[in-house]
């Protein structure tokens, strides 16, 4: 198991190498020029020739690419904010853990609520419970989440008055953004979770259960939730995508001063080194719930734990 | 001796229907049928002919929707059980009544190792903490010919014919007053069948087990029962004593499934098929529902479905012509 | 021929026969075609300013009330719905199409290529799709194409996946021997033979990417790339008003609604068309 999570972290800087080589060709290619942008528009021909040379913009691609990976691989430094002159690190170290809050928690209400409204769904098939429980997802999942914020800073901070719309401070300011970025997540796994499980539920192992006495609680969350939970994880790992990709979005509708609005800011101001760490951030933290997602599988199914253990097996047998 | 002979499991009138969009099947029509202490009926008939349905009556099992008990009564050491409800029935479940099931390969929950499904069933059942569950269920694997340092290992580490030990550990781990085997040994190689059906009769023989085993194999049903009772299309045809059945089959069906069997000693060189196929069970017959297959068919058998006549003591038949010279 | 006819109509007769989907179908048709007939349908022109009738709410003469300029909200919303339509259309088919034929490459070849095609989409998907969607519209620049093409590289990888497993599930079988038995080119038989049989899923998946990307082309606008204002996209008639939420609410909350109706709509029908094409429930 060791060594297949060694293998799959080893995969995983090949992934980060191949991502920061796309994003930098990406934003190379991107038109404008940043040195003019940050030079400042009263700047003159020579400020702006002055500006490439510092920021290193008139070395060739290869050059330039070379310089970004040896200091992001080799000497771990994200550089310095065009924009701030300031190394980029220290800003997002300050950002990070509001970022961090808003997607782990959203992750969490996730897969908690996505599984027990499945199971709640699946257990009352056909009846008024599940077709409530079932629309409601299918009308979470169409709306665009951005503008439930919207609607919800509408309802909850200008109508009710209960909760701030914007910028952060205590808890009560996360809590819209963290029910936004779960909502869509939520109501996919909902659908998910309510058909595994009805797939499950005809299954000879659950008469099984059934006839040895087992209580209907403990048959469901027992045996037919492991059962179904593979396409739940797959879906859950793609909520948790999900979650990352709109972290920009929500970030910008209240106001959040994450790593999702700064990067937004930085494409906007063109401080290539800031959009270049966010994103590798982000991509990290993709591939990290991604492994956790295959990590999950395996602990799910001995099956796929004994593919992953072939060696050890091939002992005892 | 009395206590031997007293009626232990009473089945009356079981009906059972599946419901289908608007259609109904009459799945299980009037059965009844009787079982002593210790002793085993065999319930045969075609695939399809509601054998199943019966056992899993028994335990209230059956998926609702699309089935539904109508009516009928069964009766367990003189306990109703059709009027327990769902808590009571839980203790009953694997407790009193335990179910080996036809296909070993998905009866076993494939994420849990072998041990653990066993010692489920024992904790439900027994004052046992872990470690004794954990002991009895080894004790149960030994029992049925597996080392019991195979307890920790999962299903698809197990053959066919191991894992359908497996089932049978379970289903006797709590020592039941009645064991309801589906065909277990239909999916199994030939050669392994013999073994799991020695294990099963040792078993209950040893535990004084009671027994209901469905099959559709006469072979089984020569080595392994008392009582036969012979199911078309969700009735009980014909229903006696082993030995009496099979010197004196009554019915035209049962002639017929022993026309179908090979035989060794004979000289017989072509097998007799039932011609035919069983009826649609949404649309059954009104008359006699073995009529359209029947080869001795009359217009009465068409027009009413005959009663069940005892043609002899403990030797019921359900067909006219039954206890006359055909 | 007439066999795979009588498929599709059977599909579709299965589609409109769940109730979902039919609803589905009615509420997309209604909007596409009311979208379509807006210069017939609009009271007013599209950038018609009336300073004098400015943030004015809801009413008979504007349903929708109007904006900061006066423009009837109404008549930008049947407007907009022909650039967020198109939007979706467009990205989900040139997505989920550019996936099928790479992901086809990928089944067909299998070994090296299919291995490299695979590495490759691992890459391509390590950013989630939202992400390289704003990275890409940042660099290409607003305007319709530019978005087009940043929404439906996102859609590439699941496109290429979702038919390479289905073609993987195929290959082996035995029809695919016969083809090849009869000599039969291989372009015919991945296109004629094996896409065919491999194809339903992808359809699907296109279905429900119409919506996915209706609302990602929105929140594109909405963030400031994509289309942008003045063209009346519906996300971009979100981000205009997004400044007047408190005082103006109704300027946020119908292009939402008609956005979120819009994407049920189609969610509905893609619900409908996957149980219909589903094997296993056939019959």
């Amino acid at each position: 198991m060791v060594k297949y999570i060694i293998k799959r972290l080893l995969g995983m800087i090949l992934i980060l190498l191949a991502t920061s080589l796309i994003i930098f060709t990406i934003l190379y290619f991107t038109p404008g020029d940043p040195a003019r942008t940050i030079a400042g528009a009263t700047a003159t021909a020579e400020d702006v020739e002055n500006m490439r040379h510092i920021m290193g913009l008139d070395k060739s691609y290869i050059e330039q690419l070379g310089d970004f990976l040896y200091s992001t691989f080799i000497k771990f430094d994200l550089g310095d904010s065009w924009v701030y002159n300031k190394p980029v690190i220290n800003e997002m170290m300050i950002r990070l853990p509001r970022t961090l809050f808003i997607g782990l928690s959203a992750m969490a209400l996730n897969l908690f609520l996505g599984i027990v409204m499945g199971i709640f769904a699946a257990t009352h098939e056909g009846k008024w419970q599940d077709s409530l429980t079932m629309g409601f997802a299918m009308v979470f999942i169409s709306c665009p989440d951005f503008w439930v914020a919207l609607m919800m800073i509408l309802l909850f901070s200008a109508t009710l008055n209960l909760l701030p719309a914007y910028g952060i401070g205590g808890i009560q300011y996360y809590i819209m953004p963290i029910i936004c970025s779960a909502l869509g997540g939520i109501a996919v796994n909902a659908r998910q979770t309510r058909a595994s499980i009805l797939g499950v539920f005809r299954e000879d192992y659950i008469t099984t259960a059934k006839a040895k006495g087992q209580k209907e609680n403990i048959i469901v969350w027992g045996h037919m939730l492991p059962n179904a939970l593979m396409p739940i994880i797959t879906s859950i790992g793609n909520g948790f995508a999900k979650i990352v990709a709109g972290t920009p979005v929500i970030e910008s509708v209240f106001s959040i001063p994450g790593l999702g609005l700064y990067m937004l800011t930085a494409i906007n101001s063109r401080d290539y080194p800031v959009v270049r760490a966010c994103v590798l951030f982000f991509a990290f933290f993709t591939a990290i719930s991604m492994l956790l997602v295959d990590l999950a599988y395996a602990f799910v199914d001995p099956r796929i734990r004994a593919r992953y253990q072939t060696v050890k097996k091939k002992e005892t047998k | 001796m009395s206590k031997a002979d007293e009626v232990f499991l009473k089945v009356e009138d079981l009906e059972v229907i599946y419901t289908s969009g608007k259609k109904n099947v009459q799945a299980v029509n009037k059965v009844s049928f009787e079982l002593k202490k210790g002793q085993t009926i065999a319930l045969v008939g075609e695939t399809g002919a509601g054998k199943t349905t019966i056992a899993k009556s028994i335990l209230r099992i059956l998926p609702n929707p699309p089935a539904k008990m109508l009516g009928g009564r069964i009766t367990l050491e003189g306990r109703e059980l059709t009027s327990l409800s769902e808590e009571e029935m839980l203790d009953i479940r694997g407790g009193k009544i335990a179910m080996i099931f036809q296909d070993p390969m998905t009866a076993l929950n494939p994420l849990m190792t072998v041990g653990d499904q066993i010692v489920e069933g024992l904790l439900l059942h027994n004052d046992y903490d872990k470690d004794a569950a954990e002991n009895r269920a080894k004790e149960m694997l030994e029992l049925v010919g597996i080392p019991k340092d195979r307890f920790v290992e999962y299903p698809y580490q197990f053959s066919g014919g191991m894992k359908q030990r497996v089932v049978i550990a379970m289903a006797l781990a709590c020592n039941p007053l009645l064991l309801l085997a589906d065909e277990p040994t239909t999916a199994l190689d030939v050669t392994i069948q013999a073994q799991v059906l020695d294990l099963i009769r040792n078993l209950k023989e040893k535990y004084n087990t009671s027994m209901i085993l469905i099959t559709h194999d006469l072979g089984v049903v020569a080595e392994t029962s008392d009582t036969v009772a012979v199911v078309y299309a969700g009735e009980i045809i014909e229903y006696a004593d082993k030995r009496e059945l099979f010197i004196n089959p009554c019915h035209p069906y049962t002639n017929g499934l022993f026309g179908s069997l090979p035989g060794m000693t004979e000289g017989e060189s072509r097998l007799k098929p039932i011609a035919g196929s069983p009826p649609d069970p949404t649309d059954l017959p009104k008359g006699c529902a073995f009529a359209p297959r029947c080869p001795y068919v009359m217009d009465e058998c068409i027009e009413s479905k005959p009663d069940m006549k005892e043609i002899s003591p403990g030797h019921f038949c359900r067909c006219i012509k039954a206890g006359k010279e055909i | 021929m007439n066999k795979r006819t009588s498929i599709v109509r059977e599909t579709l007769e299965r589609i409109w026969s769940n109730p979902g989907s039919r609803v589905g179908i009615v509420i997309f048709a209604f909007i596409v075609i009311v979208c379509l007939a807006a210069p017939l349908i609009a009271p007013y022109g599209v950038n018609d300013m009336d300073l004098a009738n400015m943030y004015k709410g809801p009413s008979l003469a504007h349903p929708f009330g109007t904006d900061g300029m006066g423009r009837d909200q109404f008549t930008r919303i049947l407007y907009g719905g022909r650039y967020s339509l198109a939007l979706g259309l467009c990205a989900a088919i040139l997505g989920s199409g550019v996936g099928a034929v790479i992901g086809s490459i990928a089944g067909y070849f299998g070994g090296k290529t299919e291995t490299m095609i695979m590495r490759i989409m691992d890459i391509w998907s390590s950013l989630p799709s939202m992400l390289l969607c704003i990275l890409i519209s940042a660099t290409l620049g607003a305007g319709f194409v530019n978005t087009v093409i940043a929404l439906s590289i996102g859609n590439v990888p699941t496109g290429v996946r979702l038919i390479r497993g289905q073609i993987l599930s195929e290959r082996n079988k035995e029809y695919l021997e016969a083809a090849e038995s009869i000599n039969c080119s291989t372009p015919s038989i991945m296109f004629r033979h094996l896409l065919p049989n491999v194809v339903s899923p992808v359809i699907v998946d296109a279905t429900m990417g119409i919506g996915m990307n209706i609302t990602m082309a929105a929140a594109l606008s909405y963030i400031g790339l994509g289309v942008q204002p003045p063209t009346p996209e519906w996300g971009a008639l979100l981000a205009d008003a997004r400044t007047h939420i408190l005082n103006y609410p109704y300027l946020i909350m119908f292009p939402g609604i008609v956005i979120a109706l819009t994407v049920l709509a189609i969610n509905l029908i893609g619900d409908g068309l996957r149980d219909a094409m589903d094997p296993k429930l056939r019959k």
